[in-house]
């Protein structure tokens, strides 16, 4: 079977002045029709590269992207208009990925005038109160404009507006991080439910490691442009086998638990990632050889992969204490 | 200690926008008390108001706002204050983080100038003495390399770093009270981490009240000494964080509590959500404004609003005609 998706040592470098920020290094991954996949790092690990990779908003430096088994490097305009319709996207800022001056409807409306034009107005309305019923805001809100929402409001409404042309896959980048939480709990409910029923496929990039447990079969943990560990979800955060997944762990808020303070830092600078594992400037495990080695992500059973020299000893398993 | 006068103290506030179409009342009869020192988490669904609580406070309410009823800090009352005092007492008494991360850093303006030109419009300083203050800030608020981002601009700053330097701002001349509306959203867990900690060692340090708006209830439990829940522009539930996210008394608050996704909670189930949505800015119910969505709802919920009443001794109080049973 062709994968929806698939990535090919894809790597990405920026020229930045006179120098050169490789914001992507060797990346593989096969995205499979319905999955949903969860991309986890901080920032300058080079999750929105990625995502703007496979959305053609930048040409790969070295590597393929393929959409149902065809490089998007050769796709022609009629194959790029398909593919904004099966591929499509919710950003980060919701407020700012409205027009202000459009109605709430209007702005729903613009893709299914783009992508279904053969729909009547009162179709096409009829489709519009339906999802924005199912986003959770109801009907009565077509009618109001961005600067009268709040902002988790305007994220239903970026929402309801990349899946009125019903995709195969929705790129969502950080889609939760302005989202109250009942609100996260009904949008990762809407997208488990749309995925189950439509076969639409999700890469959400998120900082929020609880949502992306729940949302997401697998997880692809990055880096300083590196993959650390791939696993299905629930194994990657219940026994992670990378220490970057484990400081990731450690840093979520816990209730009853005060805030703890990390000691790994901020991330590497993206323009000097450090010689051999990226990582070993923050690592609590770091010994001589992850200075001159790079790790290889190396397969660690039958559904996972790791990139660290040390992981068969175990070292990320132990949370931090506190 | 109850007898001890509030930094601030807040009575019947009501926020509206009367040129919306529809009119919007953002807020409505918001009471709360906060002592020096403490700190109190805002927490509530998008578009309950807490943005514009944590802006009415310090006289930031959008152009177009009507603000009511009282707000006095430090015994000051601050509704109706001219815009010069508020500007005056915004900085040196009151710092402010708005939610919007950009709003707060001039991108034309070298860091170290920033942090200078706040403190110098508050307190009588020379150069030298303002350029020191504004190196042991950014110690503070723990920026690596303080004397090098000094000459830095915001645009050279990674996010984290940023947020460390708009907290030093806000900061830097000394104010007892913090606003920080979602200080953490869109950063980085690791950096969120951090800025979590820095919060707690700036609080113990400074002697400082916070005001914490966040969306996520076990930071609000991590941070916070007391907690006040809005749902639809009014208070529901507050009291001490710890009892109040441990045995909410609020259908409200416990569902909210419920849709919070964990690391631990069981997959392969929907996560707990609350059904429908908050009612349309510009809609106001008669009754109570989350009966339409409350498992415990009865005819009564409907018809008559409920008023915030006390159900434990420790100070916590809720808007509810039917509170639910202490655990
Ligand atoms: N300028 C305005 N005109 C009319 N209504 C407004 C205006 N600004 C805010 N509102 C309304 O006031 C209510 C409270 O908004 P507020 O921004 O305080 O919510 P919030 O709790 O901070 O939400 P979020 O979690 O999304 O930041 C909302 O119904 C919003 O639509
Ligand atoms: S390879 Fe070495 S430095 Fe890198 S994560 Fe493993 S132990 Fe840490
Ligand atoms: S007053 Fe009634 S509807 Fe409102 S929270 Fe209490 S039980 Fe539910
Ligand atoms: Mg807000």
């Amino acid at each position: 079977m062709t994968a929806l998706l698939n990535v090919r040592n894809l790597g990405v470098v920026y020229p930045d002045g006179g120098r050169r920020l490789r914001a992507l290094d060797g990346i593989e991954l096969a995205l499979e029709a319905g999955e949903a996949l969860g991309i986890v790092g901080e920032s300058g690990s080079g999750k929105s590269t990625l995502a703007r990779a496979i959305l053609k908003l930048i040409a790969p430096t070295t590597g393929a992207i393929e959409w149902l088994g065809r490089d998007i490097a050769a796709f022609t305009a009629a194959d790029l208009t398909r593919l904004r319709r099966d591929l499509t996207v919710v950003f980060q800022d919701p407020v700012a990925s409205l027009d202000p001056r459009l109605s709430v409807a209007d702005s729903i409306a613009e893709p299914l005038i783009v992508h279904a034009p053969a729909l009547t107005a009162p179709q096409r309305s009829r489709r519009i109160d339906a999802m924005l019923e199912q986003v959770g805001l109801g009907s009565g809100y077509g009618a109001r404009y961005p600067h009268e929402l709040s902002g988790g409001q305007c994220q239903r409404v970026a929402i309801a507006r990349a899946m009125i042309t019903g995709p195969k896959l929705v790129v969502c980048d950080e889609p939760f991080s302005a989202l109250d939480v009942s609100v996260q709990a009904q949008i990762v409910n809407l997208f488990a439910e749309l995925r189950r029923e439509t076969g639409t496929a999700l890469l959400v990039i998120s900082h929020n490691l609880a949502l992306v447990r729940h949302l997401c079969s697998r997880v692809m943990v990055l880096y300083l442009g590196r993959v650390m560990e791939i696993a299905p979800a629930e194994d990657a955060f219940g026994a992670p086998l990378h220490p970057y997944t484990r400081l990731l762990l450690d840093a979520v808020p816990r209730l009853g638990h005060p805030p703890l303070a990390l000691e790994a830092g901020e991330s590497a600078s993206p323009f000097e990632p450090p010689s051999g594992c990226v990582f070993r400037t923050r690592c609590r495990h770091a010994i001589g050889r992850c200075a001159v080695e790079r790790p290889p992500l190396a397969a660690a059973g039958s559904t996972r992969a790791v990139a660290c020299l040390r992981a068969g000893e175990g070292v990320a398993r132990a949370a931090r204490a506190g | 200690m109850s007898a001890e006068a509030p930094l601030l103290a807040v009575l019947g506030v009501g926020v509206s926008f009367p040129g919306a179409r529809p009119p919007v009342r953002a807020l409505a009869d918001v009471e709360l008390r906060l002592l020096a020192g403490r700190s109190l988490g805002l927490v509530g669904e998008s578009g309950a108001g807490k943005s514009q609580l944590a802006l009415a406070i310090p006289g930031l309410s959008a152009p177009g706002a009507v603000v009511e009823g009282s707000i006095r800090f430090c015994g000051e009352e601050l509704i109706n204050a001219s815009p010069a005092r508020l500007r005056a007492l915004r900085g040196r008494h009151i710092g402010f983080i708005a939610q919007d991360p950009q709003a707060a850093l001039a991108p034309h303006l070298k860091v170290g100038t920033q942090l200078t030109e706040t403190l110098r419009s508050h307190h009588a300083l020379d150069a030298r003495a303002a350029r020191a203050a504004a190196l042991q800030m950014l110690e503070r608020v723990q920026v690596p390399a303080p004397a090098a981002r000094l000459g830095q601009y915001p645009h050279e700053l990674s996010g984290g770093l940023r947020q460390r330097v708009s907290i030093a701002i806000a900061l830097i001349a000394s104010p007892s009270l913090l606003i920080a509306d979602e200080p953490t959203t869109a950063l980085d867990v690791t950096v969120e981490a951090g800025i979590r900690a820095l919060f707690l060692k700036l609080r113990q340090e400074l002697k400082l009240a916070l005001v914490l708006v966040s969306h996520d209830l076990a930071v609000v439990g991590g941070l916070c000494d007391e907690i006040l829940v809005l749902y639809a522009g009014r208070v529901v539930e507050s009291g001490p964080a710890a009892a109040v996210l441990k045995d909410p008394r609020h259908h409200y608050t416990a569902a909210l509590a419920a849709a919070s996704a964990t690391l631990e909670a069981p997959l392969g189930l929907p996560l707990a959500t609350i059904a429908g949505s908050q009612p349309a800015p510009g809609v106001e119910l008669a009754g109570c404004a989350f009966a339409p969505r409350c498992p415990a709802a009865a005819a009564r919920c409907h018809a008559e609003r409920p008023p915030l009443a006390s159900v434990a001794a420790g100070g916590a109080r809720v808007a509810c005609h039917f509170p639910r049973a202490s655990a």
